[in-house]
């Protein structure tokens, strides 16, 4: 295999690196490290599939800023002590100099405070990513749900 | 009037209150009266079913159920709305299998019988077949369910006899007319929960203004040091709003920027002034909240004594720019939308209460707050209970016992409400609203 070919690897198994490891910063809340996946004008965006209104019905849309400003709240919150668990394949990654879009399969179970467990949402990421200083950074990352029947969660997807 | 389910162990003293200030808890968790609330109740009174302009053009279709009823809301080639049980005459498959579409009449799956939009038999796969028996085709049309709208809100009702959708509504259309009447309205965000509690512990939660304090969202922007402009107003048929109606100030009570947000103050909903808000909670099932640039709208859906459907609508305006649209969902999701700051609180309260209440933890809620409709105060819990009780047939507070047949459900009209004139200055949001 060519020098070449074992570079572009290597940077296709970053991207991978970098997608498995946004769900699993979310899995253990720290969210400050899941933010820092972000570029810094990085967006994410969490939409779910309607058939009632014909087109993707809007969760959230938030820039990194405001992004950190939600989650930075979370200690406020009354919540549910669950636990999540994002099971994350990527299906595909294209890399074009300092820029690559990547696609994933998202399934995201749930185990509630009384130690059960179900399948939370389903969906995929939709990832478009830059390369900065040698680290790939998330610059958008749109999530769209087949999952359209859902309690709501304080914490994203 | 027996219930289903014996009286929990524990609790059983009742509170030294007015039998109207609190409730026991087996209204939420009886089969029984689940039961009868859905035939009682739900196929009773006027139940919100979409948007007018979810079904804008000839051939617009919605489906939705009202008390297990499976339903379709549909526009005609003349523009007339329609409702019908969603049920092919032949064998009962469902006419419509998506949840919203266009079409040019209804076509069942089984056997392929047609239907016009207007709901008249319109086509039989071999008719011959009938001959003998003389089935007559102008018999079996869609069976028709009644059909109104009122400020872009399409409502349907299961039962010939109810008043009017607008005398329904009564007193609260005032206070929607400007904000959701005046201009086309349009869906951007709808999601269904489904939630392990009893309904009326949904509709409970909307009139209760106290239970805010559980949200960091509210404890920030909401000011409590009682000078509140925001007042309740208890209306006929059960109905209740929590507005600024008629104060001058009507941004005193949500201060944005306190949890690092912009003050709502561009793009309003018509007739609303910087940061204003109503919540209007429509008997039985219906919140209609305008906090300014964003509207939601809440339907429950009960399912069981313990398992409901919230079906949220976020509304903006039909003719919003781009701009506008994308302003709207963002302040719409950071406090209501699935990942917002509010919804998954209130679930864990609606559920914790509904476990608490289904393993007998828990006999007796209290509705006591009497602060002549400030933000705080309970009647517009209490008037939910009187009219869900006149509807019911039972006592909230002692449900094996029936409703008095005098009870004072009904206020008059505009006797605790705030059916006066608007201030003239109602300030740069727009002209005042007749009362």
């Amino acid at each position: 295999m060519a020098e070449a070919d074992y570079a572009l690897l290597a940077q296709r198994e970053a991207i991978r690196d970098l997608i498995q490891a946004s769900g699993a910063l979310l899995d253990q809340e720290r969210f400050a490290d899941w933010i820092a996946l972000f570029a810094a004008d990085g967006v994410y965006e969490l939409a779910s599939d309607s058939p009632e209104l014909g087109q993707p019905s809007p969760w959230l849309d938030l820039d990194r800023a405001s992004l950190a400003q939600y989650l930075a709240e979370m200690g406020e919150r009354v919540r549910y002590r669950d636990r999540r668990l994002h099971l994350i394949a990527t299906i595909s990654v294209q890399i074009e100099g300092d820029t690559a879009t990547a696609e994933s399969h998202v399934v995201v179970f749930r185990t509630g405070p009384e130690g059960a467990t179900h399948c939370d949402a389903a969906g995929r990421y939709h990832d478009t990513l830059v390369r900065q200083a040698g680290q790939w950074r998330l610059a958008r990352r749109r999530v769209t749900l087949d999952t359209r029947v859902h309690p709501g969660h304080h914490v994203p997807l | 009037m027996s219930l289903t389910a014996p009286p929990p162990p524990l609790g059983i003293e009742r509170p030294s209150l007015p039998e109207t200030h609190y409730v026991d808890n087996r209204i939420y968790t009886d089969p029984t009266i689940f039961a009868e609330e859905q035939e009682r109740l739900f196929r009773r009174t006027w139940s919100f079913v979409c948007l007018a302009s979810e079904v804008a053009r000839p051939g617009d279709f919605r489906t939705t159920t009202v008390a297990d009823v499976p339903l379709v809301v549909v526009r005609d080639q003349a523009g007339v709305l329609h409702a019908f049980v969603n049920a092919c005459r032949h064998r009962g498959m469902p006419v419509v299998r998506d949840p919203a579409g266009r079409c040019a009449g209804f076509q069942c799956i089984y056997h392929l019988w047609t239907y016009g939009l207007d709901g008249h038999l319109e086509g039989i796969p071999y008719p011959e077949g009938y001959r003998a028996v003389g089935l007559r085709k102008e018999e079996l049309g869609l069976v028709p369910v009644r059909v109104e709208a009122a400020c872009g809100l399409v409502f349907v009702c299961l039962d010939p006899t109810t008043e009017p959708l607008r005398d329904y509504l009564g007193d609260a259309l005032a206070f929607l007319e400007q904000p959701l009447g005046e201009r086309e309205l349009e869906v951007f965000h709808y999601l269904v929960s489904e939630i392990r509690t009893n309904w009326k512990l949904r509709t409970d939660n909307t009139r209760d203004y106290y239970h805010t304090l559980m949200h960091a969202f509210n404890r920030k922007t909401s000011r409590r040091d009682g000078r509140s402009p925001y007042r309740w107003s208890v209306l006929r048929n059960g109905h209740a709003v929590f507005s600024a109606w008629d104060a001058l100030d009507a941004s005193y009570e949500t201060a944005y920027d306190r949890a690092g947000f912009a003050a709502r103050d561009t793009h309003r909903f018509p007739g609303l002034r910087t940061n204003e808000w109503v919540l209007a909670a429509i008997f039985p099932n219906l919140a209609i909240n305008v906090r300014t640039t964003a509207c939601r709208l809440d339907r429950v859906v009960p399912l069981a004594p313990g398992r409901m459907l919230l079906e949220t609508r976020g509304i903006g305006l039909k003719d919003d720019t781009p701009e506008v649209r994308a302003a709207r969902i963002r302040d719409y999701n950071v406090l209501w939308g699935p990942v917002g700051r509010n919804q998954p609180e209130d679930v864990v309260a609606w559920e914790g209460q509904w476990d608490c209440f289904n393993r007998g933890g828990a006999r007796y809620s209290i509705f006591a707050r009497e602060e002549d409709g400030a933000p705080f105060d309970e009647e517009s819990v209490r008037t939910f209970y009187r009219t869900w009780e006149r509807w019911v047939g039972r006592r909230a507070a002692a449900p094996e016992e029936p409703a008095a047949a005098s009870s004072p459900a009904q206020p008059p009209a505009s006797a605790r409400g705030r059916k006066r004139a608007r201030p003239a200055a109602a300030g740069a949001g727009g002209a005042s609203r007749h009362g």
